[in-house]
């Protein structure tokens, strides 16, 4: 593995230096982005060592087998490296033919979903043994679909009507739809998801605001006139106001990130992986890696994130044309916008949403959607370094 | 925005990877909030649930004699512990009742009612043996069920091998072991070590963790207490106390110390009636139970209640009237002071005025002329308050701060007390004649012993102390006591003049005296002065008698009080002094201090008088006055007949038999071969023959001067109790 990744290195090195007769050998085998590559790859090992090490209690006693999520997840990993490849080498242009059709075979799905689950939370298809999430397929949908609208509407952006309501709407849509399968948090994430798209996408920052207003305006009125969101603030200022309820994982969480300090226990020497933390392999995952990593591995994580996100805004900013851009963006501010939720979730900076974390949170669809959302990113990277337009 | 509608607006772009990373920072310091600032707090909340933390209880550290014969222990025992409120169904809980039922022989309905208790903690039986826990083990095993709601953990017992035995000085535990009496109560901390913790990892559903995070905080067992009692000596001051309770039906209690002399060790300390420790709540005496039994309902409990209170207290350290024990510290403030010639003359004429009011002596008739010898050995009330009018107020008010009694001894016992006294700016010219005899005023029997010991010991009052040694479990010593000289009373000189009376004394009482022992002690009989402050019962009397020996060179002392005794004489000669004499026997016997006779001693011959158609009792009387000891033989009312006949020759302390039974055959002894022997060695094979011994040579100065000839050869027949004489020097 590393010594590919030399190779590869010495193969942009000699690219610089010949910039002509790469140029010509670019058209053949175009190059991805290799720091962006490492990140996913170090992102993923750190994510796989750490779902072991926190799930390893839970699988043995839910389970009776300690490997039973990391066995699972390894498979979806290598999966989703196949698929990221994959992806990687097809043309972004052939995926731009076929966004309406995802989106609408993801709208299907998501209505789907509604009407076979027999699950209380209506977030599954099974078909046969294989169980699917329409929902992770539909947040891909739906940034190649906005992608591709705001590189057709580039020019009317800046109009309301074109600029925010009609994307809005398509991308309230799908999120509406997953709200109603009672998973909030995919619809806060999509609409995230959305605006930053539109945002990035050039659409007047004041026509947003009329949008601001009614969603704060609906947001407040949750929370004063329902008691689920009261109660979710109310434990959100006081965990312990709700100790055996919400309030427990959240304060098993700040104990388990606390007890960490600077060094952590120990990879593998988490203690309250041991059943304190309900679901330490899910979106509580990070306060396992605070605990046994120490701040200083905490720290590492976030940089590691951080250095993709920065990364990925680089090739986006370099992309060859505003699809291939907007699509980078889509799927950076995905992460982005998972990864700030969840550790501010887990830190008690924001109330409880299950948001997982990219590459750590137990998952087989998740992962393998995100790894192929990367195999985009690094698709569109391939003609990235010769955009001229782009600074790094 | 400058951008041109179409490209791609570079600096939103700009702006979006900066806003990340500022968010990123912001979550970096939310976390370091978490985890480096407020890292203690959470971490040990963390802890604390993850661990649970299993006690150990520490042994309890056993306390000795002197000679390291066990009289208080704690030995391991169990505890069976349920928590009720975790069971799920009525089905377990009638499981569970008829398990344990059956492995505890408990009620199995009452053990049903614990089981519907909403309570985490509740302890089903304690104390159990280990067979018990292990069947209840066995239960809990059978069905994993039970292993969260049942468990078994050590439950140390405390055992007081010896039962009564010093009971008011060890003490007893209570529930929780600590100690709530005695030796057990003041020096608990001690005893008690600090207990164990293992603490163990555990998940939130109370299993072990897979790996280890053990960690073991040993129990650190309590240290032991070695006491200076010697368990023989107790046990001898013990039966004795006992057997004179009965014998004279006594009606309050009483209390006896035996001190070693030389150093203030105590050696033995009882109060009678006592109490079991081991059963602290349960009167054992059977004449106090006989009392009560007359009492129904409310006033039986009550009445209980307050004897076992009252059985628990140490009367050894607890103020009473000395009386004319006292008499021994009147004398040595006057020898001391020069105020008594021994040449003198006192005349008795059985009162003394003070003032308008006369003070009798005991003897109604008076004494007549006497020196303070005699005056001493007849126990003479106007030769002492004579005394103390010489002496003084001010003087004996000095003195009796001199010897102690104004302060407790720190014999380190709890609940000890000090003196009662007169102050001295009220004190009238009455009270000090009262004093000068030991009447007005209250002390206790170990500041009694402490000074008159010093008397004793050349002047020196030595440190009273119980505790020799305390050894922690490691075997360090922590506290290691060792005899103290706290001042000098008295002179040598005068202590000497005072051993040689006391001991003239007691051989012109007779009741105390025992031939070659040199037992010098005065013996004591006080009004009771809160009684008598009511006006009424002010016949109530307390008997004491105080003595040492051998009066030459003082090694124990030995102090009986007798709190009321119901018999028609009253007085501490004639029940304290006999119960003294056989303590101090026992004791001097035990401590190989063996009797030292001397010719000197032929002048002590009695004859034996005709006992014979008398009930036995009549004729042990008789006998005792006479001191005589008496074995009686077979179970018959009426003396038979005696032996030796009346009209021989016998010494004092020699036996007399008593024959009650017809059929009895008259018991036949073969003498023994007693040439070449010590005194003690010859008195020794004569009893165990059941034979008596007269001594007759010259300058026998014990323990060299060998027996050169006795008068039946040996290897005859003889009747018993015939007397043999041995030939010294």
């Amino acid at each position: 593995m590393v010594a590919c990744i030399e190779n590869l290195k010495g193969i942009v090195m000699t690219k610089r230096l010949l910039q002509p007769k790469i140029k010509e050998k670019r058209k053949r085998l175009p190059m991805f982005d290799i720091p962006f590559l490492v990140g996913v790859f170090l992102l993923l090992a750190v994510g796989l060592a750490m779902l072991y090490s926190a799930g390893y209690a839970q699988a043995l006693l839910k389970q009776g087998d300690s490997y039973y999520y990391i066995k699972r997840q390894m498979i979806f990993a290598v999966l989703g490296i196949v698929a990221m490849f994959g992806v990687s080498f097809i043309p972004y242009k052939i995926y731009r033919r076929f966004v309406l059709f995802f989106y609408i075979v993801s709208i299907a799905l998501l209505v789907l979903v509604l009407i076979v689950s027999k699950d209380s939370e209506k977030r599954w298809l099974y078909i046969g043994s294989f169980q699917f999430q329409p929902s992770e397929m539909a947040k891909v949908a739906v940034i190649m679909f906005l992608a591709d609208y705001i590189a057709r509407n580039k020019d009317s952006m800046t109009t309301f009507r074109k600029g925010v309501v009609i994307p809005v709407l398509w991308f309230g849509l799908p999120a509406g739809l997953i709200a109603v399968e009672t998973h909030l948090s995919g619809a806060i994430l999509i609409t995230s998801i959305g605006f930053i798209m539109i945002i990035a996408g050039g659409c007047r920052i004041r026509h947003l605001i009329p949008i601001a207003v009614t969603a704060l305006g609906g947001f407040a009125s949750l929370i004063f006139f329902t008691d689920y969101m009261q109660k979710r603030i109310s434990t959100w200022i006081d965990p312990s106001s709700d100790r055996l309820g919400d309030g427990w994982q959240i304060l098993q969480s700040l104990m388990t990130i606390g007890s960490g300090g600077l060094f952590g226990v120990g990879y593998g020497k988490s203690r309250q992986k041991y059943l304190y933390m309900s679901e330490p392999q899910n979106d509580f995952i990070f306060s396992i890696v605070c605990e046994e990593l120490g701040y200083i591995g905490a720290i590492f994580i976030l940089a590691l994130f951080a250095f993709l996100i920065w990364r990925g805004i680089y090739i986006a900013m370099r992309a060859p044309d505003r699809f291939s851009s907007l699509l980078v963006v889509g799927i950076i501010g995905r992460i982005c916008v998972q990864v700030l939720f969840n550790i501010a979730v887990v830190t008690n900076t924001i109330p409880v949403t299950g948001i997982s974390l990219p590459f750590f949170s137990y998952g087989g669809t998740a992962l393998v959607i995100m790894l192929c959302e990367m195999g985009l990113v690094l698709q569109v990277s391939r003609y990235s370094a010769t955009d001229k337009g782009g600074a790094g | 925005m400058s951008t041109k509608p179409g490209e791609k607006n570079l600096r939103i772009y700009n702006f979006f990877r900066i806003m990340a990373v500022v968010l990123f920072f912001g979550l970096g310091i939310q976390l370091f909030r978490i985890q480096i600032i407020e890292h203690d707090e959470y971490e040990a909340k963390a802890i604390s649930q993850q661990t649970s933390d299993i006690v150990i209880e520490p042994n309890r550290g056993s306390i000795t004699d002197r000679n390291g014969n066990i009289l208080a222990v704690s030995a391991t025992a169990y505890k069976v512990v349920m928590a009720p409120s975790i069971i799920q169904s009525d089905d377990v809980r009638e499981k569970i009742a008829d398990g344990l039922s059956s492995a505890l022989s408990m009620d199995r309905d009452k053990i049903l009612e614990l089981t519907k208790k909403q309570t985490q903690y509740v302890e089903v039986a304690r104390r159990i043996e280990e067979e018990t826990a292990n069947a209840v083990n066995a239960f809990i095993e059978s069905d994993d069920v039970y292993s969260s709601i049942l468990t078994v953990t050590e439950d140390p017992k405390r055992y007081y091998p010896n039962g009564n035995m010093l009971s008011t000085v060890l003490g007893f535990v209570g529930s929780d072991n600590q100690g709530l009496e005695g030796i057990e109560y003041l020096y608990d901390d001690y005893l008690k070590g600090s207990a164990g913790k293992l603490i163990a990892t555990k998940t939130s559903i109370g299993t072990a963790m897979p790996f280890e995070y053990e960690k073991l905080i040993d129990p650190q067992d309590g240290a032991t207490i070695t006491l200076t009692v010697d368990l023989e000596m107790q046990e001898f001051l013990e039966t004795h106390l006992e057997n004179a309770r009965v014998e004279h039906n006594v009606q309050n209690r009483m209390a006896g110390i035996v001190m070693d002399v030389k150093t203030g060790e105590i050696l033995a300390i009882s109060s009678k009636p006592d109490y079991d420790p081991n059963d602290p709540f349960t009167l054992t005496d059977e004449l106090t139970l006989q009392a009560l039994s007359t009492l129904t309902g409310d006033e039986y409990v009550a009445a209980y209640n307050e004897k076992v209170a009252e059985y628990r207290k140490n009367k050894a350290i607890e103020q009473y009237e000395p009386g004319s024990t006292f008499k021994i510290i009147t004398s040595a403030m006057a020898l001391e002071e020069g105020l008594v010639s021994l040449t003198e003359t006192f005349n008795c004429v059985g009162f003394l005025k003070i003032g308008s009011i006369t003070v009798k002596c005991h003897k109604t008739e008076g004494h007549g002329t006497e020196t303070f010898k005699d005056g001493l050995a007849n126990s003479c009330n106007p030769v002492f308050m004579t005394l103390g009018f010489r002496i003084g107020k001010e003087k004996f008010y000095d003195y009796v701060t001199l010897f102690g009694f104004r302060e407790k001894t720190g014999v380190g016992l709890p609940g000890e007390q000090s003196g009662y006294h007169h102050a001295l700016s009220a004190m009238t010219d009455l009270d000090l004649a009262n004093c000068s005899f030991g009447q007005s005023f209250k002390i206790t029997p170990m500041q009694l012993i402490a000074a008159v010991s010093s008397v004793a010991n050349d002047g020196n009052f030595m440190q009273p102390y119980i505790i020799k040694e305390i050894t922690d479990s490691n075997g360090n010593t922590i506290v290691s006591n060792t005899p103290q000289v706290v001042r000098r009373t008295v002179s040598e000189e005068t202590s000497d003049i005072l051993c040689e009376y006391l001991e003239n004394a007691v051989v012109v009482g007779k009741k105390a005296y025992l031939p070659g022992y040199h037992i010098a002690g005065k013996t004591g009989t006080s009004q009771k002065l809160d009684t008598r402050e009511d006006g009424e019962d002010n016949d109530k009397r307390v008997a004491s008698f105080i003595c040492f020996a051998p009066a030459s060179d003082p090694q124990i002392c030995v102090l009986v009080v007798v709190d009321e005794p119901d018999s028609e004489v009253q007085y501490g000669s004639y029940i304290a002094a006999p119960l003294g004499k056989d303590i101090i026997k026992d004791c001097l016997d035990h401590l190989n201090i063996t009797p030292d006779f001397n010719a000197g001693e032929e002048a002590l011959q009695v004859k034996v008088p005709d006992v014979t158609d008398i009930t036995v009792d009549e004729a042990s009387d008789k006998l005792s006055e006479l001191n005589l000891q008496v074995m009686t033989v077979g179970v018959g009312e009426k003396v038979l007949y005696q032996l030796p006949s009346d009209g021989q020759t016998l010494m004092e302390g020699n036996t007399v038999m008593l024959i009650t039974d017809e059929e009895e055959p008259v018991s036949k002894a073969v003498v023994p071969d007693l040439i070449g022997k010590t005194a003690a060695e010859c008195n020794r094979l004569l009893v165990d023959s059941g034979l008596n011994i007269k001594i007759v040579g010259e300058n026998i100065n014990y323990p060299e001067t060998l027996s050169t000839a006795q008068s039946i050869t040996a290897g005859t027949e003889v009747d018993k109790m015939t007397v043999v004489t041995v030939t010294f020097g």
